[in-house]
C-alpha cells in the first residue's frame, strides 16, 4: 500500500518547485502500513494473520530457552548464553537468549491483543470483514495462546502499550495471566462454534485444556514446590474430554494443533539453532543423532519401561522435528495425547486406576498396555516425557516431580530454588520506568 | 543486472563513445590563431632540483587563457593577445610565480618558470564550502587539500588509500585483509549517536552514493563505492572537517564533506599517460598464535599421531602453525591509461583502468579438487573509465561534462565473526579432533574444507555523470548550474551448492542454499548558485565583497529486491527457481531534500576577511510537526603577514582564523512514522509492528567553532598549521528503546541527546634540505580527539551487537561513544577464583554475596584434575556503568559484573609522519607512517575465543599448557592452583566474564608507505618519443609496532568494514573478530607519458 506524505516547509523554498510542477519532498512508502491503515476493514485478516505469525515465532524462540535447562535438550555449541541455561542458571536477565526471546514474546502479546481489539471494533461497527466469527475465533485463540505461553515460561511480566510503560504484575500474580488466557480462549471456542468451524474449535478447546492444566501446575510450583505434584483440574479435564469427543466425531479433524513454519512466512528459531547451527541438540538420554543431514541417523536411547524397546514415540517426535529440510518443522502446541495425559493425571490424582490406565493406554499405540507393571506416577512421568517432547512442558514436570538434570550446577537456581522460571529481560528493565525506578508522577 | 538497466547503461556507453569521438575530433583540430594573437610556450621546473613539474596551472589572470603543464613540465598558451602580458604559475607545494612577457603576432614566446617550494600556501584556490573559487587565506575555517598528482608514485591503488594519513583528523578505518575490502572514513570522530558518521561525498559537484557495496557471507569484505573512482583520474580532493566549514552543505554535513575533483584536460596536443603496477600481497602471520593442543586419551593420541605425525604423551601440549598453510602470496595488477588535450574551446580528459587482484586466502592449496564444486575466491576485479570535457563556446560561458563508469566483480569467502567462515573455522580448530576428513580439527559447525565451497560474489555497476554550466555575463557576476546523476547497481549472491558438506560434518543446509539481492541506488543532484564579486575603494581602503546565493535539491532512491531459499533437488542447479523453501523480499526508499543558502564575504585590503551566511533545509524525513532547519555560519581570517608591511624572513607568513557554524544530520526517511511491516503467516498475508514513530522528529544540529593559525618559517620553507575545534551536537538523535512489552521492539529515534567533542590538529611541514642534487621534505601531522556523550536524555545505555554479549562497545552517558564495558577481574585478590557457594541475600530479589576462598579451600578444590570450565573468576562489582561499588561479583553472586569501564576504542592522538627525499637528480624516496596512541583500546575477540572457549578454542600455547596442567592427574594441587590463577588473570574471557582479558591498550605505529622512484633521463627516453618514464618500487603496510600489552593480530582489524549507519556501524569499532590479516603489499610500477 503506497502512502504519500507531504512535509510542511517554508513557502519560499517550495514555491520555486511548485512553479516547476513537482514536490521532491513527497515520500513514497510502499514498504509498510501506517497506523490508520491497519484499522481499515480491508486489513482485518492481515492483522489476525500477523498475530498468528508472531505468536508462533515467539513460541519457537521462548521454547528453546525454556527447554534447554531440561533433559529435552542438551548444549553442544559455542554460545555461553546457552551454556548458562544448560547449567540451570535461569534467572540472569542479561542472558543474551533470554534477552532475545523476551521481545518476541512481548511483541506477540501486544499484537494479539491489538488484533482482538481491532476485530471487536469492526464487529461492533458492523464492518464487512468477511467471516467475522472465524476472525474473532482466531484472534482470541492466538491471544489465549500467547498469554498461556507467558504464564508457562515467565517469572513475571509487564503489559505496556507502545511508549507507555506498564507495571509488572508481580511473580505472585502470574496466575492471573492464565486467567486472561482462559478468558480469550472462552471467546475463541464460542466464536468458532458460531463460525461452525470445528478445526478452530478443536484448537481452542485443546489450548484451553492445556492452559487450565498449566495454571494448576503453576500452583504446584509457586511460590515453591509443595504438596501433591499431581493436577486434577475440572476445567482442564472437561475441555480435554470435549476435544477428544470432537475429534472422534469428525474424522477430517487432525489430532494435533501445531505452529507451522515455512521459508516464505516465519522461521522456526528452535529448529535453526538445533538442526542447522547445531548449537543445541536433543538430549542424549533420549536419542543419539549420528551423521548430519539424514533423519535416518537417529538412535533412540530412551526405552519404553514396559516393553523395554526403543520408545517409538521418541523416535517419531524426533524425526518429525528433523523434517522439512531441518529448518521448518512444526512445533506441536496441543495433541490428542496431551488431552489423554491431562485426563490420566486427573484420574491418578483421584486415585482412579482404571481411568488412569485407560487414558495412559490411549497414548501407547502398539505398545503393551499399562496394567500396573510399574508405579502409576512413574508411568505418567514417562508418558508425559515422551509424548510431550519439545512441547514446552518438561521444566514444570521436572520441578514438580523432583527430577533434576545432570548438568545443573549445585549452585544454580534450578537446584537452589526449583520452580524458578525466566525473568523479565534486561532490554525491558532498562526501558520500563516501573522496572528501573524512573517513572515520574 | 536487469535487461532494462543493461539497455540503459549500454545507451550511456554509446553516447559516451560518441562524445569521446567528438572530443577527439575537436582536440586534434587546430583552430587557426587570430592575426593579433600569439602563443606562449615554456617549461616549469622545481627551482632547487630542476625537476620538471607536472600539472602546474599556468594562466593569464582575468583572460580565461590557461593550461596545465604535462609530465615534462611543458605548457602551451594559445591565442594570447599581442603585447605585454602577465603570466602566473601555481601548484600546491610551491610559491606562486608571476612573469611578464611580450607576445608577438603569430609568434611563439618562450617563458620558463622555476618554482620555489613552499610549505605554506594561503593563495591556493579552493572551492568546497566557499561556494566560489576562493583563495584559502580568505576562509576562516580549515580546509584540507590533497593534491593527487603528488601521489603518482605512491603505493596506493584506491581512494581510501589516497586519503589515509594525509590530513590530521581524517582517518580511514580498514577492517580486514580480504581483497577489495573498503575502509570506513571518519573526520573528527563521530558526531552522531545513530546516523551514519561518514562524511558526505561529492564528485565534480554532485552528491555521490557513499553506501557500502553489499557482500554476502560476512561483514568484512564489503567494497567501498568510493574505490570506484580511479586515483589516476583524480586531480585533487578538498575536505571540510566539520560544521564550522560545511554549513553551506546543510543537513548531512555534520561529519564533514569530501569533494573529489577529477582531471579536466588541458589545451594542447594530446598527451598520453600509461601506467602499470604489479603487486605481491602478503598476509602477515607473525602475530597469530600457533595452534596448540594435547591428548586426553589414547584415542586422541592415536589421532594426533596419524594426522600430524607426532607421538605425544597424555596431557603433553604440542604446537602446529596452521594458519600459514591456508594463505599464499596474492598477486595484483593494475593497468591504466589516459589521454588529455584540446584547444581553447574544447578540452578533454579520458581515462581507463583495469584492476585484477587475487588475495592471500588460498585454502584450496591444501586439498584435492572435488568434482562439481568450486572453492571460494578472494578476488577483486574492477574496470573504470572516466571522460571529462570542457566546452568554452564563448568567453562568458563554460560547460563541463564529467562522467565516470565503473564495473566491479568481487568474490570473497565467508568471513568475519561467522561460524561458517573458512578462516574463522580454521582459527577455531582443536587439533586433537583432526582426521583426514576433518583436516584441522573443527569442533563444530563445519570443517574448514567444507566452508571453502561457500561462494559470495558481488557484481556492481556504477555511473556518475554531471553537467556544469557556468555563465559569466559580467566580470562581477557569475551563475553556475550543476546537474548530475549517480547511479549504482549491485547484484549480490551468496551460494552453497548442493552437497557442499563434503566431509559429512556440517548439518547446515546440506542440500545447499542461495541468497540473491539486487540493489539499485540513485542520487540526483541539482545545484544552482550565483555570485557577485564587487571591488570598491573608500579612500585608502580597498574592499572586495563576494555575495553568494543558491539552492540545492537532492533525491535519493534505494530499491532492493531479492530472495533466498535452501535445499536444491540435486547437484548442478544454482538458481533460486530450483530451490525449496523460497522467500522473497523487496523494499523501496525515496527521500528528497531541498535547501537554499546565502553568504557574504567582505575582504579589507586583501588581508582581513569576514564571512557570514546561512543555509535553510527541508527534508522529507523530517516529522510532520517539523518545518525547516536553518544553519548559520560566520568566520574571520586575518593575514598580518600580507598587511601591516610585514617583512620577516623567519616568520615569513602568519595568519589567524576563526569560524563558527552549524550543520546537521537528518533521520531516515520513515523514522518519524508509526508503521507496520508485512509479516506473512500460515493463515496468509499479515502485518506486525514496525516503527513506533515520532511526529516531532527533527535533524540533530551540530554547532562547531574553531580557531587556528598558519605560520610560515624561513621564507616559508617550513610551516606550522594549528587548529583547535569544539563541537556540540544538540537534539542528538538517540535510538531510544521503549518497553518491548509495548509491542514495538525496535528503538525509536528521538531528539534527546547531546554529544560534545573537541580536538587539536597540528601539521608540520618543512624542506630540511633544498639543493639541486638533494631535497628533503619532512612532514608530520597529529590530531587530538576528545568525545563524550554528555546527555542521553534519560535513555538507558545502548549496547552494540544487540543481545550478543561478546561485543562490548556501549553508548553511555559520561563516556566516549563506543566505550568498552565488561567484566574486570578483581586482580587485587591473591586468588580471584570463584569456587565457594555464595551467601544468599535475605531479600531473594537481590543477588547473593560472593565468598572469597582461602588458599586451603583452593588447594582442596584443585586436589584432583579440574576442567577450567568448572570455575569462574571473581570480578569487580558495579552499581552502574563504570561505577565500582567495592563488591565482588561472579557468575552466581554479586551484581554489575559486566559494567566495569574497560577503555575507549578511539585514540587520543592519531596522525602520520614521513619524508620525501629527492637525490641524484632522478631518484625519489618517500615514506609515510601512521600512528594511534593514547587511551586507545582494542578488543581482541579472536584471541578471547581462542584462549578460553571450551568448544571452539583453548587452542593457543598458553591455554593448552594451563588446561593440561589443570586436567593432568599427575599435577599437584599447587601446580593446578597456579595454573588456575594464571587462567583467570590472563585467559578467561567471554560469558559470564564478558570483556575480561581481551580489551587491551593497542597503541601502534604502522609503516604505511614506502616508495623508491627512478625517473629515466629525458634525453634517453626522448629517442622513443616519450616525455617521461618512471619506475617505482613500493611497499605498503610493511611493518608495525604495537603496544606489547595488546595480544591481537592487528589493532586496525574490526568486526565489520564499510556499512550504512546505525549503532553497530558507528560504534562497533576496534574489535578484532576473525579477520584476515591486513596484508603487506610490495609493488613494482611503471609510468610513461608521451
Amino acid at each position: 500500500m503506497k502512502t504519500t506524505i507531504r512535509s510542511r516547509v517554508a513557502g519560499s523554498l517550495l514555491a520555486v518547485l511548485a512553479l516547476a510542477g513537482c514536490d521532491i519532498l513527497d515520500v513514497e512508502n510502499p514498504n509498510n502500513l501506517v497506523e490508520e491503515s491497519i484499522r481499515n476493514q480491508a486489513a482485518a485478516s492481515a492483522v489476525v494473520n500477523g498475530s498468528e505469525a508472531l505468536v508462533y515465532s515467539a513460541i519457537s524462540n521462548v521454547w528453546q530457552v525454556y527447554l534447554l535447562p531440561t533433559d529435552d535438550l542438551v548444549f553442544i555449541g559455542s554460545r555461553d548464553g546457552w551454556l548458562e541455561l544448560e547449567l540451570g542458571n535461569l534467572s540472569n536477565p542479561n542472558n543474551e537468549f533470554i534477552d532475545a526471546a523476551f521481545p518476541a514474546v512481548a511483541e506477540a502479546r501486544w499484537m494479539a491483543d491489538e488484533a482482538v481489539e481491532i476485530i471487536d471494533e469492526h464487529i461492533a461497527e458492523g464492518n464487512d470483514i468477511g467471516d467475522a466469527d472465524l476472525l474473532r475465533a482466531r484472534a482470541n485463540l492466538y491471544a489465549g495462546l500467547i498469554y498461556m505461553i507467558i504464564g508457562e515460561t515467565m517469572e513475571d511480566f509487564a503489559f505496556s502499550d507502545k511508549t507507555e510503560s506498564g507495571p509488572p504484575v508481580g511473580p505472585t500474580n502470574m496466575q492471573g495471566v492464565f486467567d486472561d488466557a482462559v478468558g480469550y480462549l472462552n471467546t475463541a471456542v464460542t466464536a468458532a462454534q458460531a463460525a461452525d468451524n470445528e478445526a478452530v474449535e478443536l484448537q481452542a478447546l485443546m489450548i484451553r485444556a492445556r492452559a487450565q492444566h498449566s495454571r494448576a501446575v503453576w500452583g504446584k510450583i509457586k511460590p515453591s514446590i509443595s504438596g501433591n505434584p499431581l493436577v486434577n483440574d475440572a476445567g482442564a479435564s472437561a475441555d480435554a474430554m470435549a476435544a477428544l469427543a470432537l475429534l472422534a466425531s469428525n474424522s477430517a479433524l487432525t489430532p494435533t494443533y501445531s505452529a507451522v513454519y515455512d521459508g516464505a512466512t516465519i522461521g522456526n528459531s528452535m529448529a535453526s539453532w538445533i538442526n542447522d547451527r547445531k548449537e543445541n541438540n536433543i538430549d542424549s538420554t533420549l536419542v543419539v543423532i549420528a551423521g548430519n543431514a539424514a533423519p535416518d541417523g537417529i538412535q533412540v536411547v530412551l526405552m519404553d519401561p514396559i516393553d523395554d524397546v526403543e520408545d517409538p514415540v521418541v523416535d517419531s517426535r524426533v524425526r518429525a522435528f528433523r523434517s522439512d529440510g531441518l529448518l521448518y518443522p512444526n512445533l506441536d502446541l496441543a495433541t490428542a495425547a496431551m488431552m489423554n495425559l491431562i485426563l490420566a493425571e486427573a484420574a491418578l490424582e483421584a486415585e482412579d486406576s482404571d481411568d488412569f490406565a485407560m487414558y495412559i493406554n490411549a497414548t501407547r499405540g502398539g505398545l503393551t498396555d499399562f496394567s500396573g507393571q510399574i508405579a502409576e506416577q512413574d508411568m505418567l512421568i514417562h508418558a508425559r516425557r515422551v509424548n510431550l517432547l519439545l512441547m514446552g512442558t518438561r521444566l514444570h514436570d521436572m520441578y514438580r516431580f523432583g527430577i533434576t538434570d545432570s548438568h545443573w550446577l549445585g549452585t544454580s537456581v534450578a537446584i537452589t530454588a526449583p520452580g524458578t522460571l525466566f525473568p523479565i529481560s534486561i532490554m525491558e528493565i532498562r526501558a520500563n520506568c516501573y522496572l528501573n525506578g524512573t517513572c515520574s508522577g | 543486472m536487469s535487461g532494462s538497466m543493461s539497455a540503459r547503461l549500454g545507451s550511456v556507453a554509446r553516447k559516451g563513445g560518441f562524445i569521446a569521438g567528438l572530443a577527439f575530433a575537436f582536440g586534434l583540430m587546430a583552430f587557426p590563431a587570430a592575426a593579433q594573437t600569439g602563443q606562449i610556450v615554456g617549461q616549469v621546473r622545481d627551482a632547487a632540483s630542476q625537476r620538471p613539474l607536472e600539472a602546474v596551472q599556468v594562466y593569464i589572470p582575468g583572460s580565461g587563457i590557461g593550461a596545465l603543464t604535462n609530465a615534462a613540465g611543458r605548457f602551451l598558451l594559445l591565442n594570447v593577445p599581442v603585447g605585454e602580458t602577465t603570466v602566473q604559475a601555481e601548484i600546491v607545494g610551491y610559491r606562486q610565480a608571476t612573469r611578464t612577457v611580450t607576445v608577438t603576432a603569430g609568434g611563439a614566446t618562450t617563458l620558463d618558470f622555476n618554482l620555489e617550494q613552499t610549505a605554506i600556501q594561503l593563495d591556493q584556490i579552493v572551492v568546497t564550502g566557499a561556494g566560489v573559487a576562493t583563495e584559502k587565506k580568505k576562509l576562516g575555517n580549515t580546509i584540507a587539500t590533497i593534491d593527487a598528482s603528488s601521489l603518482d608514485n605512491a603505493p596506493i591503488t584506491d581512494f581510501s588509500q589516497l586519503i589515509a594519513g594525509r590530513e590530521p583528523g581524517v582517518v580511514a578505518l580498514p577492517s580486514s585483509g580480504y581483497t577489495g575490502a573498503g575502509a570506513q572514513i571518519r573526520i573528527r570522530g563521530s558526531s552522531s549517536l545513530s546516523q551514519l558518521n561518514e562524511p558526505v561525498v561529492y564528485i565534480d559537484g554532485i552528491r555521490m552514493d557513499r553506501s557500502a557495496i553489499g557482500m554476502a557471507g560476512g561483514d568484512q569484505a564489503q567494497p567501498s563505492r568510493l574505490d570506484d573512482i580511479p586515483p589516476e583520474s583524480i586531480e585533487r580532493v578538498e575536505i571540510l572537517k566539520g560544521a564550522a566549514a560545511a554549513t553551506l552543505y546543510g543537513t548531512e554535513a555534520s561529519n564533514g564533506v569530501i569533494q573529489i575533483f577529477t582531471k579536466k584536460g588541458r589545451a594542447g596536443s594530446p598527451s598520453f599517460t600509461l601506467q602499470s603496477e604489479w603487486t605481491a600481497v602478503v598476509a602477515p602471520t607473525g602475530r597469530i598464535d600457533p595452534h596448540s593442543d594435547f591428548a586426553r586419551s589414547a584415542e586422541e593420541q592415536q589421532r594426533i599421531a596419524e594426522r600430524f605425525g607426532r607421538n605425544v604423551g597424555l596431557y603433553e601440549p604440542f604446537v602446529e602453525d596452521l594458519i600459514p598453510g591456508i594463505l599464499s602470496t596474492g598477486f595484483g595488477q593494475v593497468y591504466s591509461g589516459s589521454v588529455s588535450g584540446g584547444s581553447d574551446v574544447f578540452q578533454y580528459f579520458v581515462s581507463g583502468r583495469y584492476t585484477d587482484e587475487n588475495g592471500p586466502f588460498d585454502m584450496a592449496q591444501q586439498f584435492d579438487p572435488v568434482e562439481g564444486l568450486e572453492p571460494a575466491d578472494d578476488t577483486n576485479k574492477r574496470m573504470n573509465t572516466t571522460a571529462n570535457f570542457t566546452i568554452i563556446p564563448s568567453s562568458k560561458v563554460r560547460i563541463g561534462i564529467s562522467t565516470l563508469y565503473s564495473e566491479l566483480n568481487q568474490s570473497s569467502p565467508d568471513n568475519g565473526n561467522n561460524i561458517y567462515g573458512a578462516y574463522s573455522l580454521t582459527l577455531f580448530s582443536q587439533m586433537r579432533r583432526a582426521t583426514s576428513s576433518n583436516y584441522y580439527g573443527a569442533p563444530a559447525f563445519a570443517t574448514s574444507r567444507e566452508t571453502m565451497y561457500q561462494q559470495n560474489t558481488t557484481e556492481s555497476s556504477h555511473f556518475a555523470g554531471s553537467v556544469n554550466v557556468g555563465f559569466t555575463p559580467t566580470d562581477e557576476f557569475r551563475l553556475d548550474g550543476t546537474f548530475g546523476l549517480d547511479f549504482a547497481s549491485d547484484d549480490i549472491v551468496g551460494y552453497r551448492p548442493y552437497g557442499w558438506g563434503v566431509d559429512g560434518f556440517t548439518g547446515s543446509t546440506p542440500d545447499g542454499d542461495r541468497f540473491v539481492q539486487e540493489q539499485r541506488n540513485r542520487e540526483l543532484t541539482a545545484d544552482l548558485k550565483g555570485s557577485w564579486i564587487k571591488e570598491f575603494e573608500m579612500g585608502d581602503n580597498f574592499f572586495e565583497n563576494t555575495l553568494l546565493f543558491g539552492g540545492q535539491g537532492f533525491v535519493s532512491q534505494r530499491q532492493n529486491a531479492g530472495g533466498s531459499g535452501s535445499a536444491f533437488p540435486g547437484p548442478g542447479l544454482a538458481t533460486l527457481s530450483a530451490i525449496d523453501n523460497q522467500s522473497a523480499f523487496e523494499n523501496f526508499l525515496r527521500i528528497g531534500q531541498i535547501g537554499g543558502y546565502l553568504q557574504n564575504q567582505l575582504g579589507w585590503n586583501d588581508w582581513i576577511f569576514t564571512t557570514i551566511g546561512g543555509r535553510w533545509d527541508a527534508n522529507s524525513a523530517f516529522g510532520e510537526d517539523f518545518s525547516t532547519q536553518f544553519y548559520p555560519k560566520a568566520s574571520i581570517s586575518i593575514v598580518p603577514s600580507q598587511g601591516l608591511g610585514w617583512q620577516n624572513e623567519t616568520f615569513s607568513t602568519f595568519r589567524v582564523r576563526a569560524a563558527l557554524g552549524q550543520s546537521g544530520l537528518q533521520p531516515g526517511a520513515f523514522d518519524a512514522l508509526t508503521t507496520y511491516n508485512p509479516q506473512p503467516g500460515p493463515g496468509g498475508p499479515g502485518v506486525q509492528p514496525g516503527n513506533l514513530g515520532n511526529p516531532d522528529l527533527a535533524p540533530e544540529v551540530s554547532t562547531e567553532w574553531e580557531i587556528g593559525t598558519e605560520v610560515g618559517l624561513w621564507n616559508d620553507r617550513a610551516s606550522i598549521d594549528f587548529t583547535y575545534w569544539d563541537r556540540t551536537v544538540k537534539d542528538a538523535l538517540v535510538d531510544l528503546q521503549y518497553p518491548v512489552t509495548g509491542g514495538f521492539t525496535s528503538a525509536q529515534l528521538t531528539n534527546i541527546g547531546e554529544v560534545k567533542a573537541h580536538g587539536l590538529e597540528v601539521a608540520l611541514r618543512g624542506a630540511a634540505v633544498q639543493r639541486e642534487d638533494l631535497t628533503l621534505t619532512l612532514f608530520a601531522n597529529a590530531a587530538y580527539l576528545s568525545e563524550e556523550v554528555t546527555d542521553m536524555g534519560g535513555a538507558p545505555p545502548i549496547k552494540t551487537g544487540g543481545s550478543y554479549s561478546r561485543y562490548r562497545n556501549f553508548i553511555v552517558e559520561g563516556y566516549a561513544p563506543g566505550s568498552f564495558f565488561g567484566a574486570e577481574i578483581a586482580r587485587d585478590l591473591q586468588y580471584p577464583i570463584n569456587i565457594m557457594t555464595p551467601v544468599p541475600n535475605p531479600d531473594p530479589s537481590l543477588p547473593a554475596t560472593c565468598v572469597i576462598p582461602t588458599e586451603a579451600d583452593l588447594l582442596a578444590y584443585f586436589a584432583g584434575p579440574v576442567n577450567p570450565s568448572s570455575f569462574k573468576p571473581l570480578a569487580i562489582g558495579n552499581s552502574g556503568f563504570g561505577t565500582p561499588d567495592g563488591t565482588i561479583s561472579s557468575n552466581n553472586c554479586g551484581g554489575g559484573r559486566e559494567q566495569s569501564y574497560l577503555g575507549k576504542p578511539t585514540p587520543d592522538w592519531q596522525g602520520s609522519f614521513g619524508f620525501s627525499l629527492s637525490f641524484l637528480s632522478n631518484w625519489e624516496l618517500s615514506a609515510l607512517a601512521e600512528f594511534k596512541a593514547g587511551n586507545f583500546y582494542v578488543q581482541d575477540l579472536t584471541g578471547m575465543f581462542r584462549r578460553s572457549h571450551s568448544l571452539i578454542g583453548r587452542n593457543t600455547p598458553q591455554s593448552a599448557r594451563l588446561a593440561a596442567i589443570m586436567q593432568n592427574p599427575a599435577s599437584s594441587p599447587q601446580e593446578r592452583l597456579a595454573a588456575a590463577n594464571e587462567w583467570v588473570r590472563e585467559v578467561e574471557a567471554l560469558a559470564p566474564m564478558v570483556g575480561t582479558n581481551g580489551i587491551k591498550p593497542a597503541d601502534f605505529v604502522k609503516f604505511r608507505e614506502l616508495s623508491l622512484t627512478y625517473r629515466v633521463p629525458s634525453d634517453f627516453i626522448a629517442q622513443f618519443g616519450l616525455n617521461t618514464a618512471t619506475i617505482s618500487l613500493g611497499a605498503r603496510n610493511f611493518g608495525m609496532w604495537v603496544n606489547s600489552q595488546y595480544p591481537g593480530m592487528d589493532p586496525e582489524g574490526n568486526v565489520h568494514g564499510r556499512c550504512n549507519g546505525g549503532t553497530d556501524c558507528n560504534f562497533l569499532q576496534s574489535t578484532e573478530a576473525f579477520g584476515m590479516p591486513i596484508p603487506a603489499r610490495y609493488s613494482l610500477s611503471t609510468r610513461i607519458t608521451f
